[in-house]
């Protein structure tokens, strides 16, 4: 009984500082990694940074809400590319899905960059994810400004409006015209 | 224990209430932390004197960052429904030096050497597999080579001990753009504790070549095993290929697999330190289902896109086993869409059969899944998933199972489930209800989700990973709570 009180004083307190703070975690600036890419060649989260919001969604190809995610972020990236928003798709597969990934992405139709995390290191250490699809999105600066497991359609309403609320104002016309819609 | 993890929880909570007001935490060191927790309340327990009726299962992760240097510590308090089978222990710590693509890294760690064929650690919460090492690695990840070498130890599953020891390293270099080559290579001892003279050794190296141009992705690795034989029941010698090729267009796309192995596993399939690809659309193996030392096999598939809303896929597989006293055969056949027929409706449909023969006795089971998803709303979805499994096993009445989930969902604020399931199978071994209903409410929070789910949740086997369990039927309470701060 005691070990329970232990642990439900200790939840509270976290849960009270994590409230204290103002509900978003911003001082937070997101883990920074390096790893490849589909074809092989190393990428690194900071060079992202500088031009718009990052979305950096774990996904996994078992995963049925993890391809609705990223089949409707790809709207997103689309209307927004320009305006400096960036995506990084992060597969936590391992190995397995080795031979079948570039063609799973090709038929989706995603044009954003996909990363292999095959150890889980990123996933579950830096970002300490426990469940798919999970998704951190940074401002231009790299600060965490949302993140959230699970996804239903629907959902990306909010995540739309985040991408407008950080997209620089000199890089995109849209962002007024969709602040007025 | 006890008083360690209140420390610990009262030193976090102070940092984390200092973090917003200590302006030198952005620019040079950080805190941040997550708490996972899962209650469980069972409506009927299990018939030991002492059964509780609660489970609880906590784990809580807190990570420290000054400059170059971070330092780690996962806690787990486990409470389970059954006497004696409780732990409070700190599963996992760690610390390192990370610049420039070089990382020096001490304590618990996972690790892949390439497709897995000479070492693949990794963490499955579905399978609750962990085959985490301890020790100590360093890597480098660059434009054109790549590294790590480690020396750790392994978990023995059945004495809980770390008592498997590892040395290893893998490398791999692109000398020019379309090509890639690696090795791997790693030393596995374990005492022999039935023999104190011999000990369970094996050496397993690797070698492996990709080939990207285009549209054309090939892959390639074989894997050598050299080892001693400790008793009569293990082999030590053994081999494993594995291939892989994919043909991207823009709206057909082809891959193809196939892997065979005979005694590459080590140490044992139950507890494993390496394993090709599974190789099958589901993810299962023979040597994981049948405990086959090994199997030959093959996947190939074909994705096709007439355009961005309309997806169609197909696999087809089939694994034989090698070195056992009779035929073990594993077949799949995938057919799914998804089409979004309108920007406000989205649907996916997907048949899959698959065929098990072990010897005299095998199983069928073939699944017909479909979801819909409607924008009711500018931010309200409604969700509908339905799917059927039936089981036709060998030489006995086959029988199926019927699924109806339907959701309402408000934009990354909460999504409330109904949903249940019937089954028509008179013999099954563990007496599930024939009928079960649940509702799950899940409500999100900015840091933090809180899933709350009661009813029933037919037990089955899950597969992931290419390891599959058998688990059971849950009726009763649920509670998830997933925080990040």
């Amino acid at each position: 009984m005691s070990l329970r009180l232990i642990i439900i004083i200790a939840f509270c307190a976290l849960l009270l500082a994590s409230f204290a703070q103002g509900q978003t975690i911003k001082s937070k600036t997101a883990p920074e990694f390096s790893l490849k890419d589909i074809n092989g060649k190393k990428v690194t989260l900071k060079e992202y940074y500088g031009e718009g919001p990052v979305y950096i969604s774990f996904w996994a190809i078992w995963c049925k809400p993890c391809r609705e995610e990223l089949k409707i972020i790809q709207g997103l990236y689309e209307k927004y590319e320009e305006c400096g928003f960036k995506v990084l798709a992060i597969n936590t597969d391992g190995p397995k899905a080795g031979g079948k990934i570039k063609s799973f992405v090709k038929s989706n139709g995603w044009s954003f960059n996909i990363l292999i995390d095959n150890d889980g290191e990123v996933f579950r250490r830096k970002y300490k994810g426990f469940a798919l699809p999970y998704t951190v999105m940074t401002d231009p600066e790299g600060n965490i400004v949302f993140t959230t497991i699970g996804f239903k359609p629907g959902d990306e309403k909010h995540v739309e409006e985040l991408i407008l609320e950080h997209i620089p104002q000199t890089t995109c016309a849209i962002e007024e015209t969709e602040a007025e819609d | 224990m006890k008083k360690y993890i209140a420390v610990l929880a009262g030193g976090v909570f102070c940092l984390l209430s200092l973090a917003d007001s200590c302006p030198a935490q952005e620019d040079y060191w950080s805190v941040s932390a997550a708490n996972w927790m899962q209650y469980w309340y069972f409506e009927d327990s299990f018939n030991f004197a002492e059964a509780r009726r609660d489970s609880l299962d906590n784990r809580f992760i807190v990570d420290f960052d000054l400059g170059d240097f971070y330092a780690g510590v996962w806690l787990r308090i486990l409470q389970l429904n059954r006497p004696d089978e409780s732990s409070e222990e700190t599963t996992q710590r760690y610390f390192g030096w990370r610049q420039n693509g070089f990382n020096i890294h001490a304590g618990n760690f996972y690790q892949v050497f390439d497709r897995g064929l000479t070492l693949n650690t990794f963490i499955d919460d579905n399978v609750y597999y962990d085959n985490n090492l301890d020790g100590i690695k360093a890597s480098g990840l660059y434009d054109r080579f790549d590294f790590d070498f480690l020396s750790a130890r392994g978990l023995e599953s059945t004495t809980g001990e770390r008592d498997y020891i590892f040395r290893g390293a893998r490398g791999a270099v692109r000398p020019v753009d379309p090509f890639k080559i690696g090795f791997s290579y790693v030393r596995f001892k374990r005492n022999d504790f039935m023999n104190v003279n011999r000990s369970l050794n094996s050496n397993i190296t690797g070698f492996n070549s990709r080939f990207v141009m285009g549209p054309i992705d090939l892959y390639g690795e074989y894997a050598v095993r050299r080892g001693k034989k400790p008793n009569p029941f293990t082999e030590g010698n053994g081999d494993g290929t594995y291939l892989s090729a994919s043909l991207v267009f823009e709206k057909i796309s082809l891959f193809s697999e196939y892997k065979n192995i005979i005694n590459l596993i080590y140490p044992n399939p139950q507890n494993r330190f390496n394993a090709p690809p599974p190789a099958s659309h589901s993810g299962r193996t023979l040597t994981d289902l049948a405990g086959a030392p090994g199997e030959r096999g093959y996947q190939v598939g074909i994705l096709i896109s007439p355009t961005f809303d309309l997806n169609f896929e197909f696999a087809y597989s089939e694994a034989f086993s090698r070195s056992t006293p009779v035929d073990y055969y594993l077949g799949e056949k995938f057919a799914g869409v998804r089409w979004s027929a309108t920007s406000d409706l989205i649907m996916n449909y997907s048949w899959d059969r698959i065929d098990y023969a072990f010897g005299f006795s095998g199983e069928d089971e073939i699944e017909n899944y479909f979801d819909a998803y409607y924008y009711w709303r500018y931010n309200v979805t409604l969700s509908l998933a339905a799917f059927t499994r039936r089981f036709i096993p060998e030489g006995s009445e086959d029988y199926h199972e019927n699924y109806l989930t339907l959701g309402f969902g408000l934009a990354n604020k909460f999504q409330l489930n109904l949903g249940g399931s019937t089954s028509n199978w008179d013999t099954n071994p563990e007496g599930d209800p024939k009928k079960l209903a649940f509702i799950e409410l899940t409500v999100r929070f900015p840091n933090h989700e809180l899933v709350i789910f009661n009813g029933g949740e037919r037990g089955g086997l899950i597969c992931s990973s290419g390891i599959c369990q058998s688990r059971p039927t849950f009726q009763g309470t649920r509670i998830v709570l997933f925080s990040r701060f």
